[in-house]
């Protein structure tokens, strides 16, 4: 799991501003989230449910490889979207509503950091989120080896990089909207995504190198 | 597409196969039983909607209406002329000059709003009183310049008032009454009472009589018996030339006064009349 720094430095040159993937929420959805919750804010209920249907697994994802605990996951998620309903009044569609969301979710998350930095548990790794050491490697085929090598080397990321990581893929947010939600600036949030999607990489491709 | 975006792609893909957590059904009950539970009622929103432009609007409405009246109440108020209390005696020129000269209502409006600006709005009565009175000066101006008769006559009317009053005091002091101001008082009492009625164009000669001897008498110098001296008798202002001789001799006693108010009566009595 080495990266050579010319080559962290060529792939970010070659990063795209608004990479988007296949599984993620559409770009042109922003709109219609926006008049979702304008119409919740006037007391439409169904409009929430829609909204809430399109995003809940994306951020229930996010944050639950942020904390990687699912109790934790559980409170903040349910913490998120209370913020969400109770600011429903003072909504303005000033910006992408994934923006919006995952904004409130991301200072959520700090928020819990700091309330129990000084707990142990925290650190500890939610069983279902790590890969099974029980299994014979020769069971497994080479995509699931892959799989858990993946989530391995998520879990093991830098929280700032994870989180960057995260917004990127589940969310779909392009760099400058990552920076907004994360409060930095650009080059630092392309760098951290450089850097982790290197490191992934490297943890994918690592039964091939060893080859 | 180059090499670090298929690459790029590839963990992507590996992240995708690896990400299939659902959020448990008992969250998404949770959210949406508080998200139902926090809704608005439209209805209220409706009101909401409504009701948020429609107090800015009465605010703003309101707050214009203030301004406007706080912004037209100085034109509101009248200018001040000086009270006919305080007004001097009668002049060498009577009537041709009239009795509010702008100078004075200059003087009196500015010395008024220092001083009773407060007050103004208390004693509304006694100012639409004094501005009944006191026409503005443009309108002052325009009236000297047609020469307009009715103006004059008012001003001989207020004379008149504050000079039978004293009038009837000199009497009182001196119990010599003549005829003509016997028959004055009721004259003049009727004027006060109806002080708005209109003066004919041409006055009748007593009345000519009765303003002539209200101003001679006003003069803290003149006595009755010199009041009835110097106006010119009734028969001889039947005609113009009669009445112009009668002037002619009040001037050669001295009395320019008298003989100046005269001259105007006559003038006004007798238009046509050509002056020598």
């Amino acid at each position: 799991m080495v990266s050579s720094a010319p080559t962290a430095v060529s792939a970010e040159m070659s990063l795209p501003s608004q990479t988007t993937v296949a599984y993620a929420p559409a770009m042109d959805r922003s709109p219609e989230d926006s008049a979702l919750m304008l119409r919740y804010r006037d007391g439409d209920t169904a409009a929430f449910e829609v909204l809430y249907r399109r995003h809940n697994d994306a951020l229930y994802r996010y944050l639950l490889r942020l904390c990687k605990h699912r109790d934790n996951a559980d409170d903040i998620f349910q913490e998120v979207w209370g913020k969400i309903i109770k600011a429903a009044d003072r909504y303005r569609p000033t910006a992408k509503f994934t923006t919006y969301l995952y904004r409130v979710a991301h200072n959520c998350f700090i928020d819990y950091l700091r309330r129990n930095k000084r707990h142990t548990h925290i650190a500890q790794v939610d069983a279902d989120l790590q890969p099974n050491p029980g299994e014979s490697p020769d069971t497994l085929t080479e995509r699931s080896l892959a799989r858990e090598r993946l989530q391995l080397a998520l879990l093991e990321l830098p929280d700032e990089q994870r989180d960057v990581f995260l917004l990127h893929e589940e969310a779909g947010l392009s760099l400058d909207e990552i920076a907004k939600v994360t409060d930095s600036n650009r080059e630092t949030t392309k760098s951290r995504l450089r850097y982790a999607v290197n490191k992934l990489r490297v943890a994918i491709d690592e039964p091939a190198e060893a080859s | 597409m180059n090499n670090e975006q298929q690459r790029d792609n590839i963990v992507s893909a590996a992240y995708k196969d690896l990400a299939n957590e659902r959020t448990p059904e008992h969250l998404d009950q949770r959210v949406l039983a508080m998200a139902a539970g926090s809704a608005k009622d439209p209805s209220y929103s409706r009101w909401i909607s409504w009701a948020r432009p429609v107090a800015w609007a009465a605010t703003i409405t309101l707050c214009l209406a203030i301004t406007l009246e706080l912004a037209r109440q100085p034109e509101v108020q009248p200018s001040v002329a000086p009270a006919p209390d305080v007004l001097p005696g009668p002049s060498t020129t009577g009537l041709v000059q009239g009795p509010f000269d702008e100078q004075q209502s200059d003087e009196a409006r500015v010395a008024e709003d220092k001083t009773d600006a407060g007050f103004l709005s208390k004693d509304r009565d006694r100012h639409d009183l004094v501005k009944i009175e006191v026409p503005e000066t443009a309108e002052e101006n325009a009236r000297r310049s047609s020469g307009d008769i009715e103006l004059q006559q008012e001003v001989a009317d207020s004379i008149a008032n504050t000079a039978a009053e004293k009038a009837s005091l000199l009497r009182s002091a001196a119990p010599q009454p003549t005829e003509p101001q016997a028959a004055d008082q009721p004259a003049a009492a009727a004027r006060r009472q109806a002080p708005n009625e209109s003066v004919p164009a041409a006055p009748a000669v007593e009345e000519i009589r009765v303003r002539q001897s209200a101003v001679v008498a006003s003069s803290p110098m003149a006595s009755d018996a010199d009041a009835e001296w110097m106006a010119c008798p009734k028969e001889r202002r039947n005609t113009a030339e009669s009445w112009y001789e009668c002037i002619l001799e009040l001037r050669e006693a001295g009395e320019q006064a008298a003989a100046e108010l005269e001259q105007e009566l006559l003038v006004d009595t007798f238009p046509d009349f050509k002056l020598p």
